[in-house]
């Protein structure tokens, strides 16, 4: 991390290469567009690299680029408005286990039908296994709306499944 | 459903997730050995959690990483180049409106005069700069 910080490519790359594929598997489950994870990964990663000195050693440093991430997120999304609507999402291509693939492809679709604020919850919580303060501190709300919007995710989540057989 | 029926109930998320306090969990524990309605509840929240781990794992290939790599390494530079350029320019734009100043107070200051203020104020902007981008905050 200090050899980062002094600039050092060396370092930097390394600590890129350990940084880049958690964050970009939680932007993909987030944001259910691969492109727009990649987008979203490169620019949070750029940030933080730029910024390591601002890195305080008392938080997580995953949970700090996680949180650059979500406020990248956040502002594409303010900008753009880019979401993944239900009819637009996209079918699976055709792989090596077609029943994977579909079990998949329907977990993705029920998690696009949460609203983004419940979605991100849903997934620092179940995918990565933040604690609620934790999530709290990175979407900069209460423990008590992170606890809410979990419970209102998970309950959305159950009666879609139902209603589409999947329980 | 009583009032336990709900209390354990809005509980149990918290306790699946790990973030129940002992006591909770051992009101919880205790409440589903009797309810059959609440470990009906707990039966679904656990269908609902194994569907959502039943998703396949978001894989990244070392390809995908390179790529990523070489975008980062170039925005990294676009960024620092940038940097140096708005730096060199407002540095210059301020000692510029600074001298400006100074010989429209005093015109007869002698020319190393003008130069030697305005060198000693361009030594206290560097800090000042370096200062700033520490404390920056990327959260924004």
């Amino acid at each position: 991390m200090n050899r980062a910080r002094r600039g050092d490519s060396l370092a930097l790359e390394e600590l890129f290469r350990r940084i880049y594929p958690g964050l970009r598997g939680f932007l993909v489950r987030l944001t259910l567009d691969d492109d727009l994870a990649d987008e979203i990964a490169q620019e949070a990663c750029c940030r933080a690299l730029t910024h390591l000195g601002s890195y305080s050693p008392q938080a997580r440093f995953s949970t700090w680029v996680t949180a650059i991430a979500l406020n990248v997120w956040r502002n594409m999304r303010r900008h753009a408005g880019r979401t993944v609507p239900l009819d637009e999402f996209p079918e699976p291509a055709a792989t090596d286990d077609p029943a994977g693939q579909t079990v998949d492809h329907e977990v993705r679709s029920l998690l696009a039908v949460l609203p983004p604020e419940k979605r991100v919850v849903v997934v620092l919580k179940h995918y990565e296994g933040w604690t609620y303060d934790e999530i709290a501190g990175m979407l900069h709300c209460p423990v008590g709306t992170v606890r809410s919007r979990l419970h209102d995710g998970i309950a959305v989540l159950r009666r879609e499944a139902q209603r589409r057989g999947l329980l | 459903m009583n009032a336990r029926c709900e209390e354990v109930q809005d509980l149990l998320i918290d306790q699946a997730y790990g973030e129940q306090d002992p006591a909770g969990c051992a009101l919880c524990r205790a409440h589903l050995l009797s309810c059959r309605s609440c470990r009906d509840a707990a039966d679904r929240l656990d269908a609902v959690r194994s569907l959502l781990d039943r998703a396949a794992p978001s894989l990244c290939s070392p390809c995908t990483v390179n790529e990523a790599w070489y975008k980062v390494k170039a925005g990294l530079a676009a960024r620092r180049r940038r940097e140096v350029i708005v730096f060199a320019g407002v540095a210059a734009g301020l000692l510029a409106a600074f001298w400006a100043g100074l010989a429209a107070i005093d015109p007869r200051l002698p020319i190393y005069v003008q130069l030697g203020v305005v060198l000693n104020l361009s030594l206290f902007y560097l800090p000042i700069h370096l200062l700033r981008r520490r404390e920056e905050c990327t959260c924004g």
